[in-house]
């Protein structure tokens, strides 16, 4: 069983990463109206900011893959460098699932498997098929 | 017992730095002093007697350590509960005939068993620990130039910068010419890594994965009877080339790992599916 990540998860991550931008440039931006010297940086980052919210994070989030078969789980990743993580159902120690209050309002769940060493974090997908991918790990 | 050396590193570089720093203040150092002398001569003493109390022995199922001086530690290893063992080998091991031995096993956590082994020694211990099954080797890029490339890029990168200095200031000066040397050489050391990964880099899948290849600036053997997790990387080039990396990380808290470059990603793939009984397509 392959799936892909749905469309309201990409719309989850653009929110997201705007408001950590945001955040952290707005002191920036107040800045620019005392001192016209910053006006230069400021207009790259927010437009480094725009290219990795709209550009980047959009086909990051459409290229990741979920593959669930028999042996074993396989996440599919990456824009420059493309990434293949294979994890076998028995090395896997345990799963984890959880969701933020605005991925619960779109009806998204984040879940993490425990691997030997460290977490394979697969990004908010439908709760179902959340719930579907832990109970055929649960079988296996 | 020169690898044991290492950890009175700093009884050896204290003399020469404080050397270098009154030359260059007085122009006039003793090369000796009176209390270094008697410091470099207990750290030798005190590894004589460490490497002297230090014992193993293998049997067919167990690894037996005995080691220590004041406190005697007894370390079994039983065959069945060792994950992965992997030798690493620097330049200075190289010199002195020994290797690190890292024993990952199922209960350690952010730590390995570490031995310090003459390469035979390593060689018998991999034999009985892991179950050598070497019937499928992944195939290499055959290219020489894709593992030469990156120290290329370095050499470029060291004379385009030293052209740019001597246009600005016309001169250089001996300590300038001092760190040219420094970093052709560490190129030329790095170039020498590149090139023995390109003619000895190996990689084995069975009951038993098996690999060799560089790491940083050591030569790392791996076997692992238990493999946790695997990741295939393929940056730009890879995908121009239609090459990969593989990185195995052994079952365990240790998370003890290899990774190995240049692999042909279509045979690759084409292997770890039949091994590992995987579904992956490119």
């Amino acid at each position: 069983m392959t799936f892909a990540l749905p469309k309201k998860t990409r719309i989850l991550w653009q929110i997201r990463i705007s408001f950590v931008f945001a955040v952290l440039y707005a002191p920036l931006v107040v800045f620019c109206r005392h001192s016209p010297i910053i006006l230069l940086p400021t207009t790259v980052v927010v437009t480094i900011g725009s290219v990795f919210v709209f550009v980047y994070a959009t086909i990051y989030l459409k290229r990741y893959k979920i593959t669930v078969d028999k042996s074993g789980v396989c996440l599919t990743k990456g824009l420059i460098i493309k990434t293949v993580v294979i994890v076998p159902y028995a090395r896997l120690a345990f799963i984890k699932s959880f969701s933020t209050p605005l991925a619960a309002l779109l009806k998204l769940k984040c879940t993490m498997l425990k691997v030997s060493r460290g977490w394979l974090i697969i990004p908010e997908i439908e709760s179902e098929q959340a719930e579907c991918l832990i109970k055929m790990m649960q079988n296996d | 017992m020169f690898y044991l050396l290492r950890s009175y590193w700093l009884v050896f570089t204290a003399p020469i730095v404080r050397v270098i720093v009154q030359y260059v203040i007085t122009k006039d150092a003793k090369l000796i002093l009176p209390l270094e002398f008697v410091m470099l001569s207990l750290a030798v003493i005190a590894a004589i007697i460490r490497w002297l109390s230090i014992s193993i022995t293998l049997t067919p199922e167990n690894l037996i350590i005995k080691k220590g001086v004041l406190i005697r530690t007894f370390t079994t290893i039983d065959k069945s509960q060792v994950f992965a063992i992997s030798g690493s080998q620097s330049l200075f091991s190289a010199i002195i005939g020994c290797e690190r031995c890292n024993i990952s096993t199922v209960a350690e956590h952010n730590k390995k068993m570490i031995l310090k082994l003459k390469k035979r020694d390593f060689k018998i211990i991999c034999n009985v620990f892991c179950d050598k099954d070497e019937r499928l080797q992944l195939k290499r890029q055959e290219n020489p130039k894709r593992f030469m490339t990156l120290p290329l890029v370095f050499l470029i990168a060291i004379i385009t910068l030293v052209s740019i200095y001597v246009l600005s200031f016309r001169q250089i000066g001996s300590l300038e010419l001092l760190a040219i040397i420094v970093l052709i050489a560490l190129d030329l050391y790095y170039a020498g890594f590149c090139y023995y990964n390109y003619k000895n880099g190996k990689l084995y899948l069975g009951r038993c994965v098996s690999a060799s290849s560089t790491q940083v600036f050591s030569v790392v053997k791996f076997h692992c009877n238990n493999v946790g997790v695997i990741k295939i990387t393929q940056n730009p080039f890879d995908r121009r080339f239609g090459t990969c990396k593989i990185k195995f990380t052994a079952f365990g808290e240790s998370g003890e790992s290899v990774k190995v470059k240049h692999l042909q990603h279509k045979t690759a793939l084409e292997q770890l599916n039949q091994e590992f009984k995987l579904n992956i397509n490119e």
